[in-house]
Order: structure tokens, then sequence, then C-alpha cells
């Protein structure tokens, strides 16, 4: 054991000598390619206002061991993935007891809805208590004909049923489905026995429902400082619909609210724009687009709500565009960064070279260290093996700088760097062709995955 | 080469040597052990109250030395990188590898045990510890991992964020199903995290384990393992999905990371689906597949 860590120890220790060192070694300067659309930079590195982020409030504790990994991955790597397609066939509202006894709408476009009632409560009654069962509750259709007691319901499930199923919704939630047999259209619910000023959310959601609120955000990462851009669309199969009102605001982790505008393009969808700040009490998590939309559609209302998340981060630190090819076997790239902050920052990447005449992926490398605020560097090594089967010209493609403290997405760069053979055989890349990546498990491993068996294996 | 180029040369080497050390398994014969992750929770003895014993039992078996497994015991409410989550899980499973000199570490994880693990194959240098684990994987057995988010997760927070904006706030909040949203996952999955379509492969072989359907009729006794009235939840939970899922996570979700190993009822005894609460006990001979997996 005390070996085992001494060891360890020193292989850190090493590490991170390597990298301070190899900012000195014999070393073939180059420039970070041109970015191109969807690319991700800082055009400065900027410290955050209220002081460095504490990487304690967000349950963080950054290393400042320097590490270093690459490994074998030669499978297909795509462009950047488009910006997620935020989806909603459902809608929620808050209503008070009052409000359900005496009833409230439910407007639905297609047979089967699912409704979920939550107790909300006032803080003071214990939500489990307040739970509505739903043969409590009535459902009136549009002629006024009532159906009680689990009449014009399917799949009735209780609180106390739904708690057991370890599905964490909030205690006091109850949910069915509208009976097939009702079909679609405007509905009353009615709670019976209940009344006060005790809140429900109440959640409806239409599986089957052709229409769909779409949102997107129009990157996949945000820097502080940059233009937000949202595209909302109703639409259904080979369709856009025009909505009456579209309300939304942005939220940030810290939970800052930004109202944002949306307005009609051309094509039938709706679009905002924000300029992001950034710059608050360091909090975990993403920031989120909530937005509320109302239509109507061959005389039927449509009503959706739809939220969306994409992350912003502060540019603490940037790439200066400065590389070295440093001496060594494999690739040994020294990157220069500049840190507003001091954090821990890493550089991650995709060696790609060329294999019977296609660029392929190689390996994944990957190095991160602690740095003080000013200009410094990180070595991204990719091992001799990464290299062994291929030839130049290489590529480093899909370039991240992240900084790990703050969880921030700080460089993204799909093409960033073009080395030739020559370059990397100068700096002594093909000089040791000896196990230094971590070698993919089935390569080195005795065990083969069993291939999937009829029943009864 | 002068003496100052001569010694970082050689620095960088042994740097390498050193990576080298920590990225292979030991020239010296080390030793086989499984690793039982549980998925989102605070668990303090999850052989008991998340995996059962007798699907530990039943897996260890399968061990050249059954003493030689560990059921993680970590705050998994909590966002997949932090130190309570895949801190923990280092902090548990690093000494493990130590203490017993494992070079061959299956690692079975359920549902968001899945993320976190990935969290740690997917960022190697975070922690000085995580090549030293990656190293020791042979490879993951991810149970109903809910690698692209889960809608239920969604829906989940829909009402927590209501609270929120009403101000009643009443503290009903897992930072983990906050992270198991959708469109939180896609973006850890476009960034921090890889394995996903197009994205670099992971460093080591993460098989995922799909679970199709939920079976809950009363008057069938397979509704009943793993626990009835579980089961009957997952059944409306459903609604949210799609036509295929194991109640909790939907299939695209399940298999959307990693290399598709099988669907339940492709190996199950029975052909029975394995609901997102089975794929985690002794089900249709779910624990005999992973046994016979070590």
């Amino acid at each position: 054991m005390t070996l085992t860590i001494s060891f360890k120890t020193l292989c850190v220790s090493m590490l991170a000598f390597a990298v301070a060192a190899t900012n000195h070694a014999a070393a073939a300067p180059h420039e970070l390619l041109p970015e191109q659309a969807g690319d991700l930079s800082a055009a400065q590195a900027v410290a955050p206002s209220a002081g460095a982020a504490s990487a304690a409030a967000l349950n963080i504790k950054p290393s400042h061991d320097a590490v270093s990994l690459s490994w074998v991955a030669t499978g297909a790597v795509a462009a950047p993935p488009a910006p997620f397609l935020a989806q909603s066939k459902e809608t929620w509202f808050s209503a008070s007891a009052d409000d359900l006894a005496a009833g409230v709408t439910l407007n639905t476009t297609a047979p089967r809805a699912l409704v979920r009632i939550q107790a909300i409560g006032d803080g003071a009654s214990p939500r489990e208590a307040l739970a509505i069962h739903p043969l409590s509750m009535t459902v009136l259709d549009k002629s006024g004909r009532a159906y009680d007691s689990g009449a014009g319901m399917e799949m009735l499930v209780s609180a106390d049923k739904l708690a057991k199923a370890d599905v964490p919704f909030a205690p006091g939630t109850s949910a069915f489905r509208l009976h097939p047999s009702l079909g679609a259209g405007s509905f009353k619910l009615r709670a019976n026995g209940i009344s006060g000023s005790n809140r429900y959310l109440v959640n409806v959601v239409e599986p089957d429902s052709p229409y769909t609120l779409t949102m997107q955000s129009g990157a996949l990462h945000y820097l502080h400082g940059q233009q937000l851009v949202l595209t909302a669309a109703l639409q259904e199969p080979g369709a856009k619909h025009a909505m009456g009102t579209l309300d939304g605001y942005v939220l940030s982790p810290a939970g800052r609210r930004f109202p944002v505008t949306f307005k009609a393009g051309k094509d039938g969808a709706m679009s905002a724009a924000l300029a992001l700040d950034a710059d608050e009490t360091p909090t975990p998590g993403l920031w989120e687009v909530h937005a509320d939309a109302s239509a109507t559609v061959k005389g039927q209302s449509v009503v959706r709500s739809v939220r969306l998340a994409f992350p912003v981060a502060m540019p603490v630190a940037r790439l200066t565009h400065g590389v070295a090819l440093v001496d060594g076997a494999g690739v040994n790239l020294s990157v220069g960064v500049e840190a507003a902050a001091a954090g821990r920052y890493e550089v991650r990447g995709v060696l790609y070279g060329t294999v019977n005449g296609v660029l392929s992926p190689l390996g994944v490398g990957d190095s991160a260290q602690w740095m003080e605020a000013g200009q410094g560097k990180i070595t991204l090594a990719f091992a001799p093996e990464l290299i062994a089967n291929a030839s130049g010209p290489f590529e480093v493609r899909d370039l991240f700088l992240m900084d790990q403290g703050r969880l921030g997405v700080l460089h993204r760069q799909q093409r960033a760097l073009v080395l030739s053979e020559d370059d990397v055989a100068r700096a002594g890349g093909r000089a040791v062709k000896a196990g230094a990546a971590l070698a993919p498990a089935q390569a080195d491993a005795p065990h083969v995955k069993r291939p999937p068996n009829p029943q009864g294996s | 080469m002068n003496l100052r180029k001569r010694w970082t040369h050689m620095a960088v080497l042994s740097a390498l040597a050193c990576t080298a050390v920590l990225g292979t398994p030991s020239a010296t014969a080390g030793n086989t052990g499984v690793v039982f992750v549980h998925g989102t929770g605070q668990q303090t003895d999850a052989a008991n109250d998340y995996w059962t014993w007798d699907m530990i039992n039943s897996v260890r078996q399968g061990l050249p030395n059954q003493n030689l497994y560990l059921v993680i015991n970590c705050d998994f409410n909590q966002y997949m990188w932090t130190t309570p989550a895949a801190g923990c899980l280092a902090d548990q499973v690093y000494p493990f590898i130590v203490n017993n000199n494992i070079t061959d570490l299956v690692v079975e994880t359920h549902s968001n045990g899945g993320n976190v693990l990935r969290w740690i194959l997917s960022n190697p240098t975070w922690d000085s510890r995580y090549p030293k684990i990656i190293s020791s994987i042979r490879w993951a057995n991810a149970m109903a991992p809910s690698s692209l988010g889960t809608p239920l997760a969604d829906a989940v927070i829909s009402g927590n964020v209501f609270e929120s904006a009403v101000g009643w706030l009443l503290g009903y909040q897992s930072d983990a199903v906050r992270q198991q949203q959708q469109s939180w996952m896609a973006s850890y999955n476009a960034s921090w995290l890889y394995g996903t379509a197009g994205r670099p492969a992971l460093p080591k072989p993460f098989y995922n384990v799909v679970g199709t359907d939920v079976d809950s009729s009363p008057f069938d006794s397979d509704s009943y393992c793993g626990g009835y009235t579980l089961n009957l939840g997952l059944e409306i939970t459903q609604a949210w999905l799609d036509s295929c899922s194991d109640g909790f996570i939907n299939c695209t979700s399940a298999s959307g990371a990693g290399i598709h190993w099988f669907n339940d009822k492709d190996r199950t005894d029975g052909a029975e689906p394995l609901s997102h609460n089975q794929s985690r006990r002794q089900c249709f001979s779910l624990d005999v597949i992973l046994r016979n997996d070590i």
C-alpha cells in the first residue's frame, strides 16, 4: 500500500515536472488553425467580478496534481452535434384547492392525456396529507357530463403507490390517464372535498398529440457576453403553426431571471435573443429557458410548456493560439493558456492521422493541471502507440479548454492543428514505440465479451 | 544534447513511463474483482437496500476469489462530478484496487451509477486516482443507464421548478435528478462525457443492458420480482416514456452510450422484461448472466 502510493505520487510528480520542463524543452512553434463556424473561443480571459469561483460552493475539490492520459479511440467522431432540440407535448400550471374544487380546465388535443396532480401546499402541511386521490376527482366533458369515482379515467395511481415506485416525484403526487373513450378536447377537472389556498401543480401530458412545442439554442456552449439565440416552433408532422403567445424567461444557475421576447419569423418559427451575463455567484448547473405557448389550431386550443438547458461559462482562461510540438515520443503539444484566475485547467483533443491514405481518428489525449493567473502552458500528450500505425499528416481535432473547478467549457475548436510526418519525426515522435497509452481493453485483456445468447444463459 | 535538455527529455520519458505503468495492467499477475455501483440516491447499505444480497452473492460466485467484491455506498443525489459522487466512488474503488492488487475489474452499474462511472472514464485527469482506476477496469456493465437522460427527470423537476417559481421551495430537490433531464445530459454528453454517438470512445468498454418493458399484472408472478408495488408505479410512468422503456429510462437512453450488450428479453429467463427496479435485482437470471460475464 505504502509503496504503491509512493509510486503513484512519484508518477504524478514526474508528470508535473515533465509538464513544467517541457516549457523549456526543444519545441517547434505552431499556431492553432483559424476558427470556423460553430467553434467556441474567448477574445480575452476575464476574471469574475465576484472573485474567483469557490470550488467548495460547487462541491468540487480541484486537484493540484498534473495528470495526463491518452488512449486509443479509432471510432468515427462526428462534427459537434447540433444543440439539443427540446420537444414538449405537455403543459403545467398552478391551481389552488379552491380552484380545483370549482374545476380547472384541461385542454387536450389527443385522447388518453396523462394528468399529474402534485401537492405544493403552503409550507405548513405535509404534502402527503394534501395528496388528492384520483378516485376523489371528477372529470366533466364538454357537454357537462360528469365522470366520478374513477369513471373517465384509467391507470389511476395514488400518491402512496407512486411513492413506492422509487421514482422521485415529490410527496403528494398522484396521477391518472383520461379514458380513451372520452376522446380529446376541453375538460373540467374537479377535486371533491377540498378547499382553501393550498397550491397544486397540474401537469397535463399528451403523448399521442400531434402538436409539439420545440425550443433550441443557437449553439452548444456559450461564454459570458455572448448572444444567446433561441428558436421555438409549434409543430405537427409536416407543418408549423403560428402561436398566439409565447412567453418565456432565462434562468441562471444562481437564480437570476432574464425575460426574453420572442418574435415571429418568416418560417413560422419564433426567435429571441439575449446578451448573456454570467458574472454571478458560482452555482453548479446549467442555464435554462422556460417558456409557455398557446395557440389555436383547427379550432382546438393548444397549450404547451417547455424548458431547455444550455451551458454558459465565464471565460476565466483562453487558449493563446500558440502551440509547440515538444521533443519526445508520440505527439506532445505544449498548448499556450492565458488564465485570468487561478484554477485547474484541462486541455483535451482527438488526434487524427493518416491510415491507408485516409485521415482517421487515432486516440484521445487529456491533460490537466493547476494554473495561477497569468500565462502558462499545458502539455497535451498523445502516446507513441497512437501513431504507431499511422503517418502524417496529423490533425488535432475537437480541441477543448475546460475549467474543471468551475465546470466551464472555455474553448472548443473542431479543427485545431495540422502536423506533418516530418514535424513529428523531427520532434522524436517515432523514437520510442513502447507502451505509454491506455490501450483498449479488447486488445490487451484475455476476456472476450460474450455475445448475447438466447434466453437461459 | 546539453545537460538541461537531456534532463528535460529524461523527465518526459519518465513521465510517460509512469503513465504507461498507470495505464496498463501490472506485469505481475493480479486479481479479478467486481464492484457494484448503485444509482440515484444516498446509500449507506446498498447491498441490502439497493441490490439485495441475493443478487450480490449470486454474481460474485463468478469471481476466482469471491471475497474480492465491493458494494459502493455514496451520495448519488449529487451531480455526478462532485466529491460526494464521483469523488466518493474513487474514494472507495481506489483502495479496493490497490489493497487487493486488482488488475481486472468488472464494474456493474445501475441507472445513474452508469453516469457517475462514465464521468470518471471520460474525465481521467480530474483526479490523480482516476487513471489507476481506469487502467484496472476490464469493462463496465451498465444496467439501464440513463445515458441520454429521462423525460421522467424533466417531469419531476418541472414540479420543483414550479414550486421555486411561486416561492414555496420546499426542499424536494435532487441535483442528480436535475442532471438526468434530457437537455442537461445532452449538454454534458456533448462536451464532458464520452461514449455517445459521434463522440470519442471511452477508454474502457461500457456495455449497456436495456430494459424494454414493465410487467405489472397482479395475475403474473413475474410482476412481483423486485417488488410488485415498485412495478405498479412504473406502469404509469411509461406514459412519459417511449413505447420501449423500463418504466424510468427510454431504451434509446439506456443504449445511448457505450456498446449495446443485450435487451432484457433477448437473454432473460422466459424472455421477461426487466423493469427499472428489476434490473438491479435477482430477476429472471440477470444475476447468472452477470456472474458468467466475470
